[in-house]
């Protein structure tokens, strides 16, 4: 793909930046937060700071990584105002037949995926289904190499962990008996 | 090293997004914008609600506590203060604020306390046609132009 790079500060290049990574930016954070409007709302803002601070991206990373990392901080933000939102309402509910809808997207992966760190969630996403490098991954978090193939790994190991404490199994586990591996 | 767990975490992941879309396309944020002229009217027109003179200052200016007509006045008045302005006056705001302050001052002593809302005789209702484009029926502060870029501070991860 021949794309012209893009120039900090330079509204139609943040316009075609827009265009081009909302979707995956989405998909991102319907991963992480399971809930499609709460996505939206953070997509959004995540692209309002981003814009705020457009001028000041530094080109050495990829854009989108870059959004990525912001719309971290915004999933972050929005998974403590959430808890601190829901406490009452879980309280009121005890006793009532849950009406709660069901999260998306559906499956033992997601469910394990969001019972993940939401760090440790955007890591999985973003080098497992959008194929960001190691090396981009590092340089859009601005941490070394190293230190982000130890946290990939730690990501790893935990979602693992997760699948295996939900009964589901996955390649290199025959099957998974009350935590026990056996083949 | 790429194992079979990994390859079977791509494909599931694949399966589960790839026909996520945003339900809503969002619109894209923009550019912050300069006071146009309607916007300021607009701008003005909403002072004027929120104050503690506007209807009285309203009514005053337009003869008619119609906020759509209030705000025809006003676009008019921060056209003539914009004439002014280009002439080699300062402070567009002074001007118009001035504008709609006399009348209010002029108001209260016609009037005494407390203007009246109903001596044109009208509410407002049965207006509705005839208004062009740029005719705010209500002061909305949607129109209000975008605070320039706030220095905020850059996103880091750690944070």
């Amino acid at each position: 793909m021949d794309e012209q790079p893009l120039r900090p500060g330079d509204p139609d290049d943040f316009a075609r930046l827009y265009e081009g990574s909302r979707e995956r930016l989405f998909r991102t954070l319907l991963a992480m937060l399971g809930d499609r409007a709460a996505a939206e709302d953070c997509v959004q803002e995540a692209f309002a700071r981003a814009f705020r601070s457009w001028a000041r991206w530094s080109p050495e990373a990829p854009a989108e990584a870059w959004l990525h990392r912001i719309a971290l901080n915004v999933a972050v933000s929005y998974r403590r105002r959430e808890r601190l939102r829901t406490l009452p309402e879980l309280l009121l509910r005890l006793g009532r037949p849950g009406a709660e809808p069901e999260p998306e997207p559906q499956g033992p992966l997601f469910q394990a995926l969001r019972a993940l760190p939401l760090e440790q969630a955007q890591l999985i996403v973003l080098r497992y289904h959008h194929g960001y490098s190691n090396r981009e991954l590092a340089a859009s978090l601005g941490i070394p190499e190293t230190t982000l193939g130890s946290r990939l790994a730690v990501a790893r190991r935990t979602l693992r962990a997760e699948l295996d404490r939900l009964g589901v199994v996955t390649p290199g586990r025959s099957s998974v008996v009350s935590g026990e591996e056996t083949l | 090293m790429k194992d079979e767990f990994d390859g079977w975490l791509t494909s599931e992941l694949d399966r589960g997004l790839a026909s996520a879309r945003p339900r809503t396309r969002f619109a894209p944020p923009r550019r912050a914008r300069r006071l146009t002229l309607k916007a300021a009217a607009v701008a003005v027109a909403a002072v004027l609600v929120t104050s503690g003179v506007a209807l009285a200052a309203g009514t005053a200016v337009t003869g008619t506590p119609n906020p759509a007509v209030w705000g025809q006045q006003v676009q008019a008045k921060v056209q003539q203060c914009q004439q002014q302005l280009s002439s080699g006056q300062h402070g567009i705001g002074q001007c118009v604020s001035a504008f709609a302050k006399g009348h209010g001052q002029e108001e209260k002593a016609n009037h005494g306390h407390g203007a009246g809302a109903n001596g044109a005789g009208s509410n407002g209702h049965g207006h509705g046609h005839g208004h062009g484009a740029g005719v705010s029926h209500s002061p909305e502060p949607a129109e209000s132009p975008e605070p320039p870029d706030s220095p905020e501070p850059a996103e880091s991860p750690g944070s």
